[in-house]
């Protein structure tokens, strides 16, 4: 009986997972086309984006302060303490900004694009543009997905620098160093190949993060109990999908010798 | 009974023809060998229980969901053939009132109306579009309602803006589903009147799915009766009221 329901459980991984690579592939078929649905587009990416600028920007801040105070004892203990600009700028350029702003970037929008597609779905909403002759893919899905790619390397970016800003007064906790001096070290510790699949990662996690969101909604069940799963299950599985990019994309940078 | 029924209405063309139409969803089966034509500018309701598949049968006409067997003809043309934008194409010929409106709900009333217009023809200049959305609202008899969210509409309000959005590319076929459910029965009578107003003024042919009585009495030109999956019976309100079958009793000696 396990058994069985383990290969029951394998066929419905692998078909769920057909399903979301055929949804995916539409958006190269359909969201390619420009301008149709620019004006939603537009929206999207101020909702998407901007809207999320205080939140990505906060946890930013903290995770960078955070950061610097948690590595430098250590740092102490080994007399490097010097190196803590240098350790903290890599850290956060690398890893930590972009995975921490894709994950909670999944949990803010992926959830919002889940349940809202989700009710729309239950609403017979998007019925009502599928038979008033307008495509709903094209006008709800493509448009979603293309500004989660869009915007979330650009908070990405901001984030990072939003968290070396935090990791700056971490240092200056402890130490006084000038905002010029603590610059100078992140950034004489940081090269082109450090920065380009750091950011090169988060198109990828953007993607996958509107793709899922929109399947959920897209394909949520009838009922309010619907939209939950809908919401909760876009939450859950974009921010594992980050980790499996994020992974892919170390052992990808390695394979190049990026390291 | 069928040639007797649709006498005034038998020589005209059909708008919608659906031959030999199968659905099942899993192990349920839905639809079942069913068929119906409607007439230009008649009005067709399909009677039946809650879960009888009335639903089922127009989302298969307007191809939001895809039959098992079977096939549809609409305005002439066949379904199944259609590719996107012809398919397209024809639905922009059709309005749809949903049960439960569909209204847009993070647009205005007059967003929900200019939505479809813009899409529909892309040099449409904005006065004609304001008159568009004008005489839409004033044929629902809401033109003050222009700039208000769904939200904040009541249930009789949001159907007759939802009937006026259906409305808006005036539509050669309109499917209504349920139009009256759920509303008190003056509002009601209210809708009734206005499915009317629309086939008077705009020569519509429509598919009301219903099942409140006094809607049907009001709306049909011809009344069939969906059971089992099949099309049990069908005549006019008036042949169907005075038939003798228990089954067909049961629907008008029971306020459903
Ligand atoms: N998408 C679907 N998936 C599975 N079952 C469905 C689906 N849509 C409708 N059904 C089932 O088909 C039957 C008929 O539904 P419907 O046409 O909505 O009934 P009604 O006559 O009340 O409009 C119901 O038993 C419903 O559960
Ligand atoms: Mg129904």
């Amino acid at each position: 009986m396990s058994m069985q329901s383990l290969i029951n459980g394998s066929k419905q991984f692998f078909n769920e997972t057909g399903n979301i690579v055929k949804f995916s592939n539409r958006f190269f078929v359909v969201g390619t086309k420009p301008g149709s649905e620019f004006k939603e587009l537009l929206v999207q990416c101020y909702l998407i984006g901007y809207k999320s600028l205080p939140l990505v920007g906060l946890t930013g801040f903290i995770m960078g302060l955070v950061l610097t105070m948690q590595l430098r004892p250590s740092l102490v203990i080994y007399g490097v303490e010097s190196q803590l600009p240098a350790m903290v700028g890599i850290a956060i350029v690398r890893e930590i900004g972009p995975v921490i702003t894709a994950l909670i970037f999944a949990g803010k929008i992926g959830s919002s694009i889940g349940a809202e597609l989700g009710s729309m779905r239950v609403t017979e909403q998007i019925d009502a543009m599928e038979v008033s002759g307008i495509n709903p893919y094209k006008y709800l899905v493509a448009t979603r997905i293309l500004s989660t790619t869009l915007m979330l390397p650009i908070l990405s970016i901001l984030a990072d620098a939003i968290s070396l800003f935090g990791a700056y007064i971490g240092v200056n906790i402890n130490s006084v160093t000038s905002f010029s001096l603590f610059f100078t070290q992140v950034f004489q510790n940081l090269d082109f190949y450090d920065i380009l699949p750091a950011v090169i990662k988060t198109f990828f996690f953007g993607f996958a993060i509107g793709v899922i969101g929109c399947y959920e909604g897209f394909n949520s069940k009838k009922g309010t109990k619907g939209v939950g799963r809908a919401a909760n299950s876009a939450v859950v599985l974009s921010s594992v999908l980050v980790f499996v990019i994020d992974l892919l994309a170390v052992q990808l940078t390695d394979l190049m010798g990026f390291n | 009974m069928f040639e007797k029924s649709a006498d005034k209405y038998k020589d005209r063309p059909r708008v919608i023809v659906v031959e030999h139409l199968s659905k099942q969803f899993g192990d349920h089966v839905v639809l079942d060998d069913f068929n119906l034509s409607v007439f230009k500018e008649e009005n067709v309701v399909v009677l039946g229980k809650s879960g009888s598949g009335k639903s089922v049968l127009v989302k298969c006409i307007v191809s939001l969901l895809k039959p098992d067997l079977g096939s549809i003809f609409v305005l002439g043309e066949d379904i199944s053939t259609l590719n996107d934008e012809e398919l397209d194409a024809l639905r922009m010929k059709l309005g749809f009132l949903f049960q439960s409106n569909a209204l847009y709900d993070s647009m205005t009333v007059r967003e929900n109306l200019e939505f479809p217009l813009l899409r529909y023809d892309k040099s449409l200049q904005k006065s004609e579009i304001d008159a568009r959305i004008s005489e839409a609202l004033a044929n629902v008899g809401l033109e003050h309602t222009l700039n208000m969210m769904p939200a904040e509409l009541s249930g009789g309000m949001a159907k007759r803006i939802a009937l006026a959005r259906a409305m808006i590319l005036k539509p050669e076929i309109v499917f209504y589903d349920e139009p009256t459910a759920g509303l008190d029965p003056v509002t009601a009578r209210e809708i009734d009147a206005l499915i009317l107003k629309m086939k008077r003024k705009y020569h519509t042919s429509s598919i009301i799915i219903s099942h409140d009585m006094e809607c049907v009495k009001h709306t049909s030109d011809r009344v069939i009766l969906l059971l089992e999956g099949k099309c049990y019976t069908q005549g006019t309100y008036q042949e169907l009221e005075q038939s003798t079958d228990e089954k067909v009793k049961q629907f008008f000696e029971s306020e459903m």
